[in-house]
């Protein structure tokens, strides 16, 4: 079972890392806490919904991402940038975003459940007799390869440097001649077109609904809350270790009460901290 | 609020049974308690600045514990108590308790209908804001907890038996049941008497001494704490006094509405809550007054026309307040009121020069 645990929980960890992702950087740079991130998870998983049909599921999984980091560019230039820098501000705003999202979903597509097939049935066997099913493990190395990307575009590439400036300070980056309207568009549709990958990646095993969103920017906050909002590489070891605890509780016994026992031990280290967590930057 | 306002408003809530129809009377009772919920909220996001996506959890919670007692150990509709059939010791024992603690009645009321929600609620809070405020940017930590709390909330009452599972609690008494036979008026007054004392109570705190600190709390935290203020603590106790008060408010609700569903307790109703705030104008001693019978008439006369669509606008409308008009519909009436009276002023002392 052990082993069991360990495989699943790192796979509900690649799915939340892959939203939390996404929440940190943009916290991290605009100072917007996007309550509507849960909702660009659903919309990835309807583009696969929507797209698997058409041009098959590995494609469908490549353009997942690239068509939610378009709605995420076009919310931010027409709402998310009244809001930067007002976390308070920016939560409200960010929720009336999120029920005018699914409420558009749902008036399109309707309120039943949809399904998308496995892109690749199969297990690989963990020995012990215990099998795992090949899409999770997918799903563990994309949210690698995803986190390590991301981690080597901030370090090393020109956008990642503006990207970083900015976070540290906005006013200085602009005046250094940075376009920092267009570094806070970028940062945005990233972590959108982030949230738009998990969506496709969690669609063949979950149904996808309008109102699947709530769970994941659940579990994503979670992660921020332990990891503190801004730091990718907290974030990334947070999601592993919080998807390890879910797994340690819902293999042998059930979703529910593992929520309950990851919540009440996530708060029982934020109080029990010695130290206030203050929100370190990217 | 001036005098004035206020017995303005006494009167006319008290004129409100000769006038309106019985229905109109029973969505009235049915919505005052939704006040003392955006109360509890304004509390701390109008005063404080501390957001809750979690306070239908503790609005669902009170309506619950409220419901049970209201409701007694409950013989079903067929005359049989299912729990004493299934001879499960357990619910035995829940009922035993609940008939004790419904026992203790004054005029027929179940008294701790009232103190259970508001001491647990207000117990639960005193947890979550002993742990939330312990984190760095309160503005930021808070409504994130928050919101975990009322998911988790949300789940938990979904799989609990006792108060109905995913049907809800329902068939729950009004309080008014031995005094008044339980009316739609008789509803609506209870509910209204304490919405005026929880009103009055609201308006004496936010002029007290402690109700300035509150604020300053709000206001500036690192100063208040450097002239000696152990801003976390306030805070904690703050936040309790609000989850009590929302306790408080599902404990009425359940008595006009007969039922309580676990939905309550999620973000959706939370966040509707929210929404109640933003409209009134958070800050604004009316705000919650106002922001509830503008929202819940608009919901109670469009929803049934617009269906998914109301849902779509309540969306709309948050992101409207929030941009261009974050100081609510008390807020516009304030400043159209200026400039009503800058005008009749500019006209008295330079006639026709307003044109």
């Amino acid at each position: 079972m052990l082993v069991q645990i360990v495989a699943q929980g790192l796979s509900v960890g690649a799915v939340l890392a892959l939203s939390a992702l996404g929440l940190t950087i943009v916290y991290g740079v605009m100072g917007v806490v996007n309550l509507a991130h849960g909702e660009f998870v659903m919309l990835g998983a309807y583009a696969m919904v929507l797209l698997e049909p058409l041009v098959g599921a590995w494609p469908a999984i490549a353009l997942a991402p690239l068509v939610v980091a378009a709605i995420g560019l076009l919310v931010d230039r027409t709402l998310i940038r009244f809001l930067y820098h007002d976390p308070v501000k920016s939560m409200l705003g960010t929720f009336g975003l999120a029920i005018v999202i699914r409420q558009l979903v749902l008036i399109v597509e309707g309120p039943q459940l949809r399904y998308v097939g496995l892109p690749l049935t199969g297990a690989v066997s963990l020995g012990f007799g215990q099998e795992f099913p090949l899409w999770r493990v997918v799903l563990i190395v994309a949210a690698v390869i995803a986190g390590v990307g991301i981690a080597i575009w901030l370090a090393r590439s020109a956008t990642g440097l503006k990207v970083r400036t900015t976070t540290v300070d906005a006013a200085v980056a602009q005046s250094l001649g940075m376009n920092v309207p267009r570094v806070n568009a970028t940062a945005f549709a990233v972590g959108a077109g982030l949230a738009g990958l998990a969506g496709a990646l969690v669609a063949p095993l979950d149904s996808v609904y309008p109102d699947m969103g709530l769970s994941y920017l659940v579990g994503a906050f979670l992660v921020v809350i332990l990891a503190g909002l801004g730091s990718i590489r907290n974030a990334l070891l947070w999601s592993a270790g919080v998807g390890l605890l879910t797994a340690a509780v819902a293999v042998p016994a059930d979703d529910v009460l593992a929520q309950v026992v990851v919540w009440s031990i996530a708060l029982a280290i934020v109080a029990l901290r010695r130290q206030p967590l203050v929100a370190s930057r990217v | 609020m001036k005098l004035r306002t206020a017995i303005a408003l006494l009167a006319a809530a008290a004129l409100a049974p000769l006038v309106l129809s019985d229905f109109t009377i029973g969505l009235l009772g049915l919505w005052l308690p939704f006040v003392i919920l955006a109360i509890s909220l304004d509390l701390l996001w109008g005063e404080n600045r501390i957001i809750s996506f979690g306070h239908g959890a503790f609005f669902a919670g009170g309506g619950y514990m409220a419901g049970l007692l209201l409701r007694g150990p409950q013989a079903d509709a067929t005359g049989v108590n299912y729990a004493l059939l299934s001879n499960g010791g357990g619910s035995t024992t829940f009922d035993d308790v609940l008939h004790t603690l419904s026992g203790i009645q004054v005029a027929g009321v179940p008294l701790l209908a009232f103190v259970l929600p508001v001491a647990i609620c207000g117990l639960v809070g005193l947890l979550v804001g002993g742990a939330v405020f312990r984190i760095g940017s309160v503005e930021i930590y808070a409504p994130l907890v928050t919101l975990g709390v009322g998911v988790i909330a949300a789940t938990v009452f979904l799989k609990l038996a006792v108060i109905g599972g995913s049907n809800g609690l329902s068939g729950i008494p009004p309080y008014t049941r031995r005094i008044a036979g339980g009316s739609q008026v008789s509803i609506y007054v209870f509910n209204a008497a304490w919405l005026a004392v929880v009103y009055a109570a609201y308006a004496v705190f936010r002029r007290s001494r402690l109700g300035r600190r509150w604020r300053a709390a709000g206001d500036d935290p690192i100063r208040l704490a450097a002239l000696g203020e152990d801003v976390r603590r306030l805070r904690t106790l703050g936040f309790a006094a609000s989850a009590g008060l929302a306790g408080l408010a599902g404990a009425l609700y359940v008595g006009a509405s007969g039922f309580m569903s676990a939905d309550t307790a999620g973000v959706v109703f939370s966040v509707q809550a929210l929404i109640w705030l933003a409209v009134g104008g958070p800050g604004a001693l009316l705000a919650p007054l106002v922001g509830v019978l503008a929202i819940q008439l608009g919901q109670h006369e469009l929803s049934e026309q617009l269906q998914d669509t109301w849902q779509l606008l309540l969306g709309v409308l948050l992101i409207v307040v929030v941009l261009g008009a974050p100081r609510g519909l008390t807020g516009l009436a304030g400043s159209a009121a200026a400039a009503v009276q800058r005008l009749v002023r500019r006209e008295a002392t330079h006639p026709g020069a307003a044109s």
